[in-house]
C-alpha cells in the first residue's frame, strides 16, 4: 500500500508536469501563429465559419494557458486537471470527427505536433486523455484518504 | 521537497514557454509566394502559400461577403494553374475589383 501511495504521487506529479508543458506550448504556439490557427479552423470541415474561427482563435489558446497556470499551483491543481480533461475531450472529439466523418482533412499546421498525421494525433490525444483521467483518479483517491497532495503539511517537528 | 513540488511545475511552465518560442522561429518558414487571381478580365497579384499537393490552389477573400472562391495561377496565364493542398486558403482583405 505504501509503495503504491509513493508511486501514485510520483505519477501524479509527472502527469501534471507533462500537461503543463503541453498546454503552455500548445497555447503559446496558437497565439504566436494566430493567423495559421485561424486559417486551420476556417478551413475545417467540422467547425468552419468565420465567427467560429475568430472565437476559437482566442478562446482555445487562452483556455490552454489558463489550464497550465491552474496546474502549476497545488491549490488550483484539481480544477486544472478537470480543465485539462475537458480540453482533451474536446480535442479528441474534434480529431475523431476529422478522422472518421469529415469529407476532407484539413492541414494540421502549427508547432511541432503538426508533424503528426491525423491518426497519430488521435492516438496522442487518447493517451493524454487517459493520463488526465488517471491524474484525476489519483488525486481523488488521495483526497478521500486524507492525503490531498495540495494540502499535505509536513509533520511538525518539536 | 515541498519547495521542489512548486519549483518543478514553474520550471516546466518556463521550459514550455522557451520551447514554443524556439519552435515558432524554427517553423516560421511559410512558403508565401506571389501568384495571381483572375477577377473579371483583370489579373491581380496575391501573396499565398498554396501548400503541398496536386489539387487546384483556390483562395477566398476574408472581406468578400459572397465568399467567392478564386482559382490561383502561377503567372498571368489561364493555362498556368497553381497547384497545392486541398483546403481553400483565406486571404486577408476585400476581393480585388474588376
Amino acid at each position: 500500500m505504501k509503495w503504491q501511495q509513493k508511486h501514485s504521487t510520483v505519477i501524479l506529479e509527472a502527469i501534471t508536469l507533462l500537461l503543463i508543458i503541453l498546454f503552455t506550448y500548445a497555447g503559446l504556439t496558437k497565439l504566436m501563429e494566430g493567423h495559421l490557427f485561424y486559417d486551420n479552423i476556417r478551413n475545417s470541415p467540422v467547425l468552419g465559419g468565420k465567427a467560429m474561427a475568430s472565437l476559437a482563435a482566442w478562446v482555445i489558446p487562452l483556455s490552454e494557458l489558463t489550464v497550465a497556470v491552474l496546474l502549476v499551483w497545488r491549490r488550483t491543481r484539481m480544477i486544472g486537471l478537470y480543465g485539462a480533461l475537458g480540453l482533451m475531450l474536446l480535442f479528441t472529439a474534434y480529431t475523431v470527427a476529422i478522422v472518421f466523418f469529415a469529407p476532407y482533412r484539413p492541414c494540421s499546421c502549427g508547432g511541432v505536433i503538426s508533424l503528426l498525421t491525423w491518426e497519430q494525433h488521435l492516438v496522442f490525444n487518447l493517451v493524454l486523455l487517459l493520463l488526465a483521467m488517471m491524474a484525476i483518479s489519483y488525486s481523488l483517491k488521495k483526497n478521500t484518504m486524507g492525503q490531498d497532495p495540495s494540502r499535505t503539511m509536513e509533520p511538525k517537528k518539536n | 521537497m515541498k519547495k521542489l513540488k512548486l519549483i518543478l511545475p514553474m520550471l516546466a511552465f518556463i521550459f514550455a514557454i522557451a520551447l514554443s518560442f524556439a519552435f515558432e522561429n524554427a517553423t516560421e518558414e511559410v512558403d508565401y509566394a506571389t501568384k495571381y487571381v483572375r477577377v473579371g478580365s483583370n489579373w491581380h497579384a496575391i501573396e499565398v502559400d498554396c501548400g503541398l499537393g496536386s489539387s487546384q490552389c483556390v483562395v477566398i477573400f476574408t472581406e468578400d461577403t459572397s465568399e467567392t472562391p478564386y482559382q490561383v495561377y502561377n503567372s498571368q496565364d489561364l493555362e498556368d494553374e497553381a497547384l497545392g493542398s486541398t483546403d481553400i486558403k483565406p486571404i486577408e482583405g476585400p476581393a480585388p475589383s474588376n
